[in-house]
Order: structure tokens, then sequence, then C-alpha cells
């Protein structure tokens, strides 16, 4: 995705210039920021890149940026992202979501497009639970959330969301915290450079509907454990990591793990079955023409 | 990806004028409008697994192969084996006037299958029934009443025939295929390498054992049984035709339109465009994704559609359903998209293989909110290539979602008909902003003429916009202000002014020699294959005397509401004949215009047939009193 002939765009150049709707010391301004950080390090210019988006307080993103955007529905960025990069694989797509919109109502999707390793970079604004329509539980809610809907407490451990991406093939893994400014941005930066289907999931709480679990709480507990000396090429390793991703809701002494989780350069992208046939790509007009001969009626 | 520098609005195809329209201008007597041509139709049937249909299919290709006119019309059960399948084959000197009419000659190879037809046997008929069935209790009065009645009766014995050469009764169809062409007086050496083509590999024992009970079958029919030769000879040897299947019309009008990208999800009966359009792209170097449910097809067809190509998908009845939301997300973001409904027996999973036209409201108005679409259908398989090159043609112009309605019977109708003309096509480009443009503050969403609002996309624009599903202004900016909000509804909605002017030749009419003024016995309109089948009956009706005002829309919604309102002024009687219950499109009638139609529908699975809209009209007439 770098080029250096590409000159490098400012970060201010990646705003839209309208104000986010997001509440005043939301941590997903964080997230917006090491993005567009990102963008401008990696030289992409902003006409020739796209991000999708379900429905969400972190799906609003697109409507800052001044890249392309498709602020679709509820749960349908990912397939609408395939389509945008199977129709045109040279310029590259980001998701941006919710634990809700990715993992409650888009969560087949996910699974799909995971698995066939579509080139893309899906970054979950994780603050486990739906702000938007004001305090429910999610899938990530660590159980005994309760939410509007569950007002008794979640019944349900949370949908480990490092877990499911590994085992559903995606190619790189990573999750960050939105209290450190320029681990997103490594991280956020790195999913973008891997050539294959990234999820990066950020822990970006909410400070409106669950400040008890904020920033400052989380952040003495966090560790990143490449750092710790983890092998991310290493699957299995990969998955006993991921495996503890919310041990600490149950024991708040276990750390809350950051980094990269998993990492498998070199497969195949989806998009390669793009490639036209062997000869090359015929025109339409000739492939037409030769059809219609073979529904000749004396054939 | 080449950005095309408009040039002015893209131009949609004017030059298919409907006939009917040149001939009102001219006088002619009563009763001689227009000479019926003859048919020759035979439907063969059994049970479904014993190749019935690949019987059928080989003789509607012998027949197109010998010079005739042909159609064939197929109807399978939802399962692999079991059930009753039955395929009607036509054959006629001039173009099929209708694919589903009576039949004159019945084949039955099995009890359940001529149990289901017994009673559509007429008078003058000719049955042709294997003796084994003939054998079981009860089929010796049923068979002698049938004698009595005037109707020929050959029992054949295609299951000795059979087992002589495979050992088993596997190739009754064979046989009887045999029997038939024995019959017919059709060439042997139009059906040897068909049928060698059909059923497998050339040093196979399938097929060769099925063109021993082919040579067999039609030997005995030579010997055994009259000729029944069609009525009319074939015409000479014409170059300019092709065959094609309902469903494969489709795919290669969506190829020749410029479509590059298909995305679907398997379902009944739609899944063979994908098959065909799927091999096609991969020729071209198109896209075609296999996706995991028909949400993700449309979603992905859309964000393909953003990127700058022309994308379709394809399903049936419960894909729609799942599809609605993403409509209305094409519908308020304003992308071009085509999306292709095989309707099928509905509601739920219904009878998947069975023919409705049930999906026209859904197509309509399904989604919740309110934003403007474009439905059209086709009314025979040569304008289902055309029509859909229309509909990426519409989608492009008006930005919004066009749904193609199709349906099950139509799908696997196969028919002769006059090759298409790609090189005739007029194709509205894709409109992309080029890189050179100024790069001024853009406005995607402020309205402008049809095609002349260019779409800014990744990688080649230099600006950028956000699609929102969320209410947004000109420049994608979310708005929630009542005035904003107002204009905006009014202005999608006013993108489809002036629609119906603008497609004049996707409405055909068909009045026969009436003129303005006059007044007709009765005014009747039919959409889709309902409409190809009913042309016939108002033929024959013509023929008797009767003044018939025929409207055939291809242009289902927004409502031709002009064009309604000028055949009411034939005769305030107007019949609508649809295959589904409720008269959905007499229903959008009443709701956009002054008509008050009558519903007049078939919904039991299989397709109208000529002969009972005939008589339903003829009845319809009759309650008002001939003039």
């Amino acid at each position: 995705m770098k080029d250096r002939r590409i000159k490098k765009r400012p970060v201010a150049e990646f705003r839209s210039g309208r104000e986010p709707t997001w509440c005043p010391g939301c941590t997903y301004y964080g997230v917006l920021t090491a993005l567009t950080r990102a963008f401008s390090r990696m030289r992409i210019a902003p006409n020739a890149v796209t991000v999708v988006s379900g429905i969400g307080c972190s799906s609003r993103l697109p409507l800052w940026l001044s890249t392309f955007g498709m602020h679709t529905l509820h749960g349908r960025a990912l397939p609408v992202a395939v389509g945008a990069r199977l129709a045109r694989p040279e310029v590259p797509v980001v998701v941006t979501s919710g634990d809700g919109d990715l993992f409650s109502i888009g969560v087949g999707h996910f699974v799909h497009a995971a698995r066939r390793n579509v080139d893309l970079t899906v970054i979950c604004l994780n603050n486990r639970l739906y702000a938007m329509t004001k305090n429910q539980a999610s899938p990530t809610s660590a159980r005994g959330y309760r939410g509007t809907l569950t007002p008794l407490g979640t019944a349900s451990s949370p949908l480990n969301t490092v877990e499911l991406a590994i085992s559903c093939g995606a190619t790189f893994v990573g999750r960050t915290f939105a209290g450190d400014l320029a681990h997103m941005q490594r991280i956020i930066g790195q999913g973008l450079r891997h050539r294959g289907f990234a999820f990066v999931d950020v822990l970006a709480p909410c400070k409106s509907f669950d400040p008890a679990h904020d920033i400052p709480f989380y952040r003495p507990r966090i560790v990143d454990i490449v750092a710790q000396g983890h092998h991310a090429h290493d699957r299995a390793q990969a998955l006993a990591q991921a495996a503890r991703v919310y041990a600490g809701d149950i024991d708040e002494s276990r750390p809350v793990p950051v980094g990269v989780f998993w990492e498998c350069p070199g497969m195949p992208i989806y998009e390669e079955k793009r490639a036209a046939a062997p000869a090359g790509a015929r025109r339409v007009a000739d492939v037409l023409r030769s059809t219609l001969d073979e529904c000749n009626p004396d054939r | 990806m080449e950005p095309v520098e408009l040039d002015g609005p893209g131009k949609l195809r004017t030059d298919k004028e409907p006939d009917s329209r040149k001939q009102s201008h001219r006088r002619r007597p009563c009763g001689a409008a227009g000479r019926i041509a003859p048919v020759l139709r035979l439907l063969i049937t059994g049970e479904a697994g014993e190749g019935i249909l690949t019987a059928g299919t080989i003789l509607f290709e012998a027949g197109a192969a010998a010079g005739f006119e042909a159609s064939l019309l197929t109807s399978v059960p939802a399962n692999i084996r079991g059930g009753v399948a039955h395929a009607l084959v036509s054959f006629c000197p001039e173009p099929i006037a209708s694919p589903s009419d009576h039949f004159e000659i019945l084949v039955a190879l099995s009890k359940a299958a001529f149990l289901l037809f017994r009673d559509d046997l007429r008078p003058g008929n000719h049955l042709i029934i294997d003796c084994e069935i003939a054998r079981h209790p009860g089929m010796r009065r049923s068979l002698t009443s049938l004698a009595r009645s005037g109707i020929r009766i050959d029992e054949t014995p295609l299951t000795d025939i059979a087992r002589r050469f495979v050992g088993s009764p596997g190739s009754r169809n064979m046989a009887a295929l045999g029997i038939s062409s024995g019959l017919l007086r059709l060439a042997p050496r139009l059906f040897r390498e068909r049928i060698r083509r059909r059923l497998g590999p050339k040093d196979g024992t399938i097929a060769e054992s099925g063109l021993a009970a082919f040579e067999a079958g039609r030997e005995w029919a030579m010997l055994n049984l009259g000729e029944s030769p069609p009525p009319f000879h074939a015409r000479r040897r014409r170059s300019g035709r092709a065959i094609l299947e309902g469903n494969e019309a489709v795919a290669l009008g969506a190829l020749a339109a410029g479509c590059s990208f298909y995305a679907s999800y398997p379902i009944t009966p739609a899944t063979s465009i994908g098959n065909i359009i799927g091999r096609l792209l991969s020729l071209t170097g198109g896209v075609s994704l296999q996706s995991e449910d028909e949400i993700g097809a449309l979603g992905a067809a859309l964000g393909a559609s953003f990127s700058g190509v022309k994308a379709m998908t394809a399903t049936s009845g419960p894909g729609l359903s799942l599809m609605q939301e993403l409509i209305g997300y094409a519908t308020m973001a304003e992308i071009p998209v085509v999306i292709v409904d095989v309707q099928r027996a509905g509601p739920s999973t219904g009878m998947p293989t069975k023919h409705e036209q049930s999906d026209l409201m859904a197509a309509a108005l399904g989604s919740h909110g309110e934003g403007p679409r474009i439905v059209v259908s086709p009314i025979s398989v040569e304008g289902a290539f055309y029509l859909t090159v229309d509909a990426f043609n519409l989608a492009e112009q008006y930005q919004c979602p066009v749904i193609v309605l199709s349906d099950a019977a139509f799908a696997s109708i196969k028919t002769t008909l006059r090759r298409p003309d790609p090189a005739s096509l007029v194709i509205a480009p894709r409109a992309i902003m080029a890189a050179k443009a100024p790069a001024a503050d853009y406005r995607r969403y402020e309205p402008a003429l049809p095609g002349e609002r260019p779409l800014a996309v990744p990688g080649v624009s230099p600006v950028t916009y956000c699609a929102t599903g969320v209410e947004h202004d000109y420049d994608s900016s979310p708005v929630a202000v009542p005035l904003v909000r107002e204009r905006r509804m009014r202005e999608r909605f006013a993108k489809l002014d002036g629609l119906e002017d603008r497609t004049g030749h996707l409405v055909e009419w068909d009045l026969g020699d009436l003129e303005e003024g006059d007044e007709a016995h009765l005014s009747v309109a039919a959409w889709g294959l309902t409409a190809w089948i009913v042309k016939l009956a108002v033929r024959r009706l013509r023929s008797k005397g009767y003044r018939i005002a025929a409207l055939y829309p291809q242009l289902l919604f927004p409502v031709c509401a002009d064009a309604l309102h000028r055949l009411s002024r034939f005769c305030d009687k107007v019949i609508i004949a649809e295959a589904n219950f409720s008269g959905q499109y007499a229903s959008l009638v009443r709701m956009h215009t002054t008509l008050r139609p009558h519903h007049c529908g078939v919904y039991g699975g299989e397709p109208f047939t000529s002969d009972e809209l005939e008589r339903r009209l003829l009845r319809a007439i009759g309650t008002r009193g001939k003039r």
C-alpha cells in the first residue's frame, strides 16, 4: 500500500470537516486520530481508499473522514466491503464498525469474509455495549452486564472476537487499546499493511454508559503480549493467548492482553480469484458472439 | 478502469417500436385481425427423475433443427426424485404465439402423470400411454371411457422396448422419444447426435443404450402407428436464429449491458443465471461471487457498484424478502443496481419450482419507508435479453435499484427466436467523474436530469463522498431538519418524473384494428409470461369478431398511468390477467390510476394456457353483452 512516489498527505487532510457527533471525551476520537495518522504515514490518498461501516456510534466514523465512505446498514459492512474489494482490487478498503454491528447481527458475514481471506482491514471499535441505542449488552459484554434489555444481567459469556477471528481464518489478528495512541497507530498500521484479512479489535470503553470500566480502569491491566515474548506466527500460542482476552472480567488481577496475536503472511487473498482466463480477458462482444453461435438451432 | 467524460445523457434504446403501433393506423376488416398460425403441441409426462425433461428437450431441439419455430415449457417438482414432471413441446411454422396452451398429443409414462392430465384430454386428442400403465387396475375402464369420447389411444410397449436394451426400464423416455419421432415423421438424424450429447460421453453405455431404445421406439411407431406429422411445413433453413432459455436471455443481456460483477446465493429457480453469467465473466475478466446469503449478495453488488462497476444479483422470492433492507439503502444512497427476481409460488418456501407472479408488491414497495425504484418484467425470451439491457440503462440513468421480475416457468422456457443483436444496443455508460474534473465541492446528490449526474469513484475521481443510508443533503452530510428532509424526499421521488414518457418502448400496445375513439368489447392488460400467453387468446377472440384492446407493460412500477388511462378509454371494463391470488398489478393500478380493473388469476403453480384465458376473457365479455 505504501508508495513513496505518492506525496504524503497531512493528517488533517483526512478529516471531512464535519463535527463528529460523539460525546465529548469519547474514546473513539483517539481511534480516529490513530487511523488518520496511519493513512497519512502510509501515503494513502483520501480519494484512493474506501472506509465502510455499519450502524452505531463507531460506524459514524466514515462521515468524519474525507476518504470515500459507505455508511451502510447494521451488520452489513462486510459484504459491501467484500464487493468493493473484488470489483476494484487496486483500492484498499477499511471497515470501521462496532462490537454489536460486527459480532451480533453481522457475525455471519464476518465468518465468511475472514474465511475467504479478503484483503481488508476490519477495525472493531469495541466498547462492549450498544451505545447508540442507549446501553444494551453486546456480544462482548462481560457476563452479568446489566443493559436496558438485560436488567438482571446477561446470562452468557462474552464472544471472544480474537479467538473467533483466528479460527475463522483471518491472517492478521491484533488487539489494541484506545488509551494508547502510539500502540493503536502501530497495530492499525500493521493491519493496514497486512495483505489479507486483518482484524484489529480496539478496546475503546464508553464513558457515557460504562464509566466504571473506563481508560484508567483498563490501563494498569494492559499488557502487550509480543513485548512479553509471544510469537505471533505460532497458531497454538496465538489461540492460547486469545483464550485469555476476557479473563480479567472474572479475575481482576489477570492482565488484559493486547498486541499482535496472530500473523500469517503470504496466504492467497480472495481477490486473486478475479484473475482473467489464462489467455487474457476476452472482449465481451466476442464472448457474446461465440455464446450465441452455440445457441444455433442447427447445432 | 476508464473514466468516461460525459457527453450527454445515455440514451435509452428507442429503436424497438412495438409492431402493433404501426398497425393500428391501418384499417382492417373485422374478423381478419391476423391469421393465426397452426401449432402442434405434444406434452410428455412421467415421474420426475425418469428423463422426461431430457426427452422433451431433445424433441424440441430436433424440431427446431428441422426448421420449425419451437418452444419448450417444462414443469418439475422441487425434489430430486419423485413427483410428476412434464414438458410441453410446441412446433409452428411461425414464431410461437404462446408457449402455454392445450396439447394435441399426450405421452404418459407413469400412472400418476396420466391421472394429472386425464381430465384435460379432449375429443380429437391423441393419447400415447405405456402398456404397463394400461394394465393397472382401473385403467382399462378409464381408457375405454376416453376412447368413447373421441380420444385416440395408443398403448405402446415402452417398458418392453427399454428392457430389451438395458435390462431395466431406464430408457423408457428414449423409447417414448423414438415413438414421438416416428409419429411426427421427424428424421432420426435430428435426434441421434443430440441423444449422444445429452446422455453422456461418446463411449458411454448409457448413451448407446438410450440411442438403441430410441431407434426401437421409432421403428415400432413407424410399423404400428399411423403417421401424424405437423400439419404444416418447416420453413426453409434460415439464418439469424437462436435457441435461448429464459434465464439465459437475462444472463446474456446483463453481459451485453456491461455488467462485470455478479453476486448471488443459490436459490431455485434463479441459480442458473449465476451458472451462465459466472462462466462468461470468468472469460471477460469480470467477477462472479457466491455469497454467504442473499443479503451478502446484494451487499457485495452495492459495494461493487459504488466502486464503479455495473453490478447485479439474481434471486427468487425468499431472497428478495431478505434483500429488502439493502434495497432501501440503495434507494437512499442512490446506488445503481439490478436485482433479478425469478418469482416462484409463495409465500415462504411455497413451491420452489412452480410458476407464480406474486412478488410484484414486494418488488415495488417492499422495504420500510418510502423511496423510488423501478420494476420491469419481460414478456418474451427475446424481450428478456433487451429488457435486461434496459434495466441496466435505467439503473445508471436514475441511480436507483431496478428489479427485473421473471418466474419459474419463464426461467426454463426454451424457444427459437431471432438471434439477439448486441451491436444494435444503446448502452448507458457508467458516468464516472474523471480524474481531471475540477475538484470543486462535489454535491453527489444534487438533483440533475437523468444521466447527468456523474459518480465519483475511488481511485479515479478527484473528489469523494460518503454513501450513507441516513437522511442527507447534497454533499452527503446527515440531516434531520424537517424542511431539508421534506425537500430531499420530494427530490428523490422527482428523479423518476417523466419516466413513463421516456420509456414508451417498454409498453407494448396490441389494439388489432382499433383506433382512438373506437369502442372495444373488452380491455385487457397482462405482464410477464402471462402477457405472452394472453396474446394468443386475444388474437383468437378477434378472429371470432370481438374487439379487444390489450396492453402489455414491461414497465410495471412506477405504474404507467397514461397508458392505462388510454386503455380504459377503449372499454371501461378492464381485465388484468396475472398468476397470483390477490391481483397485485390490478391493485397497483387501482392505487395509481382511476381504473377499477378486474383480476383474472391463476395460483396453482402452473401458468395460464391461452385456451383458458380465452374462455375467461369471453366470460368477462359475456357479462357485458356483445355489441
